[in-house]
């Protein structure tokens, strides 16, 4: 696959267990634009090799171009126009949009610092993939619709089942998801007047519920397909499109 | 016959790629000449012609929950197949994966009707059988009415020997020109638990253009629906002895055939 013909992705939580997941299992398939806060990006490693079937032992890496990585705060709102600048000005282009950053932190809601916390789980996990979908539309993809269906430009919202089910003293946390679900439908509904497609994936805990693979499995089959307004719940039992 | 793999390769070097399992892919394979030739013999004994160089062939329908008709290779398949039986391209194959090929070879055409149903998704990491009649040094190919390669059924004279599959080819070849949405690919998958319409990866039946993959208990793969052409294609094993199998797997990994 040439690096022109693969699409851009821009991909937030690049560092944490997903992102670092995604970068290993699909860094040869998209050019990647990684995000991550403090802890840095793992280089996606290199996937395929040339080998000569003549000559096995002399095997060379496929150059892995597409892949850069930048640091940002996504709970500091002023720094998120920096990631769609450094996307666009990285690759000229976004295809798909993966917002898995979150914070995951859980705490009692009548506990000391309740309210600052709650406040910072929204704010990453609400806002942050609200401020960078309205950005990248408003710098990039609503100057021409009518190429957005054509390259299947969509925005993948990371979930969780805790915005779908009650789970005890995770309220901040499944609140934000909860909320996360339901812009993710609103968002679908009105950018898909743009043509951009707009969906969620709720996995269940991983590693330890389901593998991390699944959820990295799913992210690129919603990026391949061609749903919209939908929230893929990944759990132990299976896939559930809601 | 001598076969000089050097001669016969057309375009080097493969790819291979890691993901979902370590698998090898190539395009325009063979040298053009000898595509040509391999192409025409399949849609010759397709249409029921007789091969001068492989009289025996003829398509059957024995593939037990495989919606596809065959012909396995015997130890009378001359040019152009017994390209596939060669010691030389045996002998590629084993150093390609690195895996101590014991000169035991099966494989043979298979034909998928348009609309063909999926397969399973399944290893290949199986046991499976050879009558021990050939010399050791040479290739062996399955001899299905002296040992059953499945089941090691047979007269009771002939010596068997178990082997496991170690590496697993897929060659496509005299297909029509194929294009995404027509199906008839190999899938590749992570787990046995994978859905069929979920592969990971995916590799369209191109003409000339191979799959190759260390047959291992994660080298999960399958056919795919065929919805709009048939899907030809020659399938090849390389094997190992089974105890090498064991000593890297473990006997409960090895999956017998049912």
């Amino acid at each position: 696959m040439s690096a022109a013909s693969q699409r851009v992705c821009l991909f937030t939580g690049a560092s944490g267990r997903l992102g670092t997941m995604f970068c290993r299992l699909y860094g040869h398939r998209y050019r990647l634009a990684a995000v991550h806060h403090t802890r840095r990006t793992v280089q996606s490693s290199q996937m395929c090799w040339s080998v000569d079937p003549l000559d096995p032992a002399m095997r060379k890496p496929i150059d892995v171009p597409g892949f850069a990585a930048f640091e940002a705060d996504l709970s500091d709102a002023r720094q998120v126009p920096r990631v769609v600048e450094f996307a666009l000005d990285t690759f000229g282009r976004v295809y798909v949009l993966v917002n898995a950053a979150a914070m995951a932190h859980c705490a009692p809601l009548f506990g000391p610092d309740a309210m600052p916390d709650v406040a910072r789980l929204f704010g990453v996990n609400v806002l942050a993939p609200l401020q960078l979908t309205v950005d990248l539309v408003n710098r990039c993809w609503g100057a021409r619709p009518q190429d957005n269906a054509a390259m299947n430009r969509n925005v993948i919202n990371v979930s969780s089942t805790s915005g779908a089910y009650v789970f005890a003293g995770q309220g901040g946390y499944s609140a934000s998801k909860a909320a996360l679900n339901m812009l993710t439908c609103h968002m679908a509904d009105e950018l898909g007047a743009l043509g951009i497609r707009v969906n969620a994936v709720a996995p269940d805990s991983f590693p330890q519920s389901v593998s991390t693979e699944s959820v990295c499995d799913a992210i690129v089959r919603v990026d391949q397909g061609s749903l919209s307004g939908k929230l893929l719940l990944l759990e132990p039992e299976g896939e559930t499109v809601v | 016959m001598r076969v000089d793999m050097a001669q016969l390769l057309d375009e080097r070097p493969w790819t291979l790629c890691n993901d979902p399992f370590p698998h090898v892919r190539a395009r325009n394979v063979f040298v053009p000449e000898l595509y040509v030739e391999l192409a025409a013999a399949f849609e010759a004994i397709l249409r029921g012609q007789v091969l001068p160089d492989w009289p025996a062939a003829s398509f059957t329908r024995g593939m037990p929950n495989y919606d596809a008709s065959g012909i396995a290779f015997d130890t009378h398949v001359g040019w152009p197949f017994n390209v596939f039986v060669s010691r030389a391209w045996h002998d590629m194959l084993a150093r390609l994966f690195a895996v101590d090929a014991n000169g035991c070879i099966h494989g043979g055409l298979h034909h998928h009707a348009v609309g063909s149903s999926n397969g399973w998704i399944h290893n290949d990491l199986n046991p499976v059988w050879f009558a021990d009649i050939d010399g050791s040094d040479e290739i062996v190919i399955a001899r299905q009415a002296l040992c059953s390669y499945c089941e090691g059924h047979g007269p009771p004279a002939v010596r068997r020997r178990e082997a496991v599959r170690a590496v697993a080819v897929i060659y496509y070849l005299n297909n029509p020109q194929w294009q995404p949405g027509d199906g008839g690919e190999t899938g590749l998958y992570r787990t046995v638990r994978d859905a069929i319409e979920h592969p990971v990866a995916v590799v369209p039946p191109l003409n000339n253009s191979l799959v190759a993959f260390e047959c291992t208990p994660g080298s999960y793969h399958t056919f795919r629906s065929n919805v709009r052409h048939p899907r030809n294609s020659v399938v090849i094993w390389l094997h190992v002895e089974k105890s090498a199998a064991i000593a890297r797997w473990g006997e409960s990994a090895l999956v017998r055939f049912s």
